[in-house]
């Protein structure tokens, strides 16, 4: 387990399971973000009966495709336009029909589902949210 | 009481004895605990894994080669009744050797495979190492030499030892990470601790990522709004609690040194998962199970206030 948290610390892998530094946690920064799923009429979808994916899945899911485009854009995702997080949201949006969850979308159940991002702030003593979508599936 | 004070600051590291009785209780309740880590559900029928994952982005050894065929019906069975077998047969406390290893490979496939993408939870690594500890722990009762043999644990205390080490070890790596990610220093924690206020967008996250779940309010709610107006209103209070809570992971390995240390130590441990359930709607089961099982171990306590073990002098603490 040490070597595991030694091997990690230049940002590789530093998980193999049962293996973990444990990471969770271990900073805090002023800001966080999420994401939910809408139906293609725009309501919310509850993550676990919709696709069997708990919400904290889905954003580590996300969270990995908006680090893939680190290479391609410079700075925070913090930072990106709503563009730039589509790459990242429509990876996800297809992780979860073509990986994770296919029964869920088969029979076009889940066609125009969209992928909304949620930033979460810390502002002073106040905390503030701002959403926006920032994918949708085409029904194809 | 006095006795008990003596001995929570005494070291009996490595040399605590246990009964066979309390390892059969741990025993059998590690197996339940292993059963539901691993199939999440009480119902043998109703088992599952996942039938798809990404092999780039899998978790342990689910990431060494394509075992999504794991997650076929009849393979799922197989598995699934082969680890009902064994546990049985664990539980019994018959064939330790074989079991263990075979229990672990088990959790070290559909854990790893319910755990991909790597880092996406952490919730069952516990169980697998506690059994993973155990293996490794009759590996070497069968081979070590024998003036070894005679010097050493027991099998059933060996076991227990072997346990609490491993979850120990879950412990203090988290809180190193923590120390180390959030900016290191020469004291620990510091830095983690100063940037506690932060922890309200956590709060708030957790907070709508339990509800986007099944789009129900969490029972965390209030809680956790109670928790960041505090956080951001009067921070210290908050800051010192989680605090506690940092640096009990960081002292975990304090529970092996004798029994008194192990149940004061495994309650604040206990509590401090049972605190961040409350806030943050993250529940911690397992680790709460072993924590139960290998440090607080109530059915030692019981059985002293029943008299029917006494205080040893070499030990302080043994059984009848």
């Amino acid at each position: 387990m040490a070597l595991c948290w030694v091997v990690g610390r230049d940002g590789t892998r530093a998980e193999f399971y049962p293996l973990s530094s444990f990471p969770m946690y271990s900073k805090f920064d002023d800001r966080s973000y999420l994401v939910y799923l809408k139906s293609a009429d725009g309501e919310p979808l509850p993550t676990v009966p919709t696709v069997s994916v708990f919400s904290t899945e889905l954003k580590k899911q996300y969270g990995d495709d908006l680090n893939d485009l680190k290479k391609q854009f410079k700075g925070s995702h913090f930072d990106w336009s709503i563009d730039q997080k589509r790459l990242a949201g429509e990876a996800t949006l297809r992780y979860l029909r073509d990986v994770r969850s296919p029964a869920s979308f088969a029979d076009g159940k889940l066609d125009g589902v969209r992928l909304v991002d949620v930033r979460v702030f810390r502002e002073g003593n106040r905390i503030v949210t701002r959403e926006d979508e920032v994918a949708a599936l085409s029904a194809d | 009481m006095k006795t008990f004070f003596r001995t929570l600051f005494s070291n009996q590291l490595g040399r605590i004895r246990y009964a066979p009785w309390e390892w059969t209780v741990m025993r059998i309740g590690f197996a339940i605990t292993f059963w539901f880590a691993t199939w999440h559900t009480w119902r043998p029928w109703a088992v599952n894994i996942h039938d798809h994952y990404d092999i780039e982005r899998a978790n342990g050894l689910p990431s060494l080669m394509d075992l999504s065929w794991a997650g076929q019906p009849v393979p799922t069975y197989v598995i699934a009744a082969l680890s009902l077998v064994l546990l049985v047969i664990y539980a019994a406390g018959r064939w330790k050797l074989g079991t263990t290893w075979v229990l672990f490979l088990i959790q070290a496939v559909v854990g790893g495979i319910h755990s991909s993408p790597e880092g996406s939870h952490h919730a069952t690594q516990v169980v697998a190492l506690v059994m993973l500890g155990q293996a490794a722990w009759f590996t070497w009762e069968r081979f070590r030499p024998r003036r070894l043999a005679e010097s050493g644990l027991d099998s059933a205390s060996g076991a227990i030892f072997w346990s609490q080490q491993m979850i120990c070890a879950g412990y203090v790596i988290s809180a190193v990470s923590k120390w180390v990610n959030s900016g290191g220093g020469i004291i620990p924690g510091a830095k983690w601790v100063n940037q506690l206020p932060n922890i309200a967008v956590q709060f708030e996250k957790n907070r709508l990522q339990a509800f986007y779940d099944n789009l129900e309010t969490p029972i965390s709610t209030e809680t956790n709004q109670w928790a960041i107006e505090l956080l951001l209103n009067r921070p210290g209070l908050m800051m010192f609690f989680l605090a506690l809570g940092f640096y009990i992971e960081l002292l975990a390995f304090l529970t092996l040194f004798n029994r008194a240390s192990a149940l004061v130590v495994g309650i604040g441990l206990m509590s401090l998962h049972a605190f961040i359930f409350t806030i943050m709607n993250l529940p911690f089961y397992y680790f709460e199970a072993v924590d139960f099982l290998f440090f607080v171990n109530l059915p030692f306590w019981g059985a002293l206030v029943l008299g029917k073990v006494r205080f040893s002098s070499s030990e302080k603490l043994a059984t009848t």
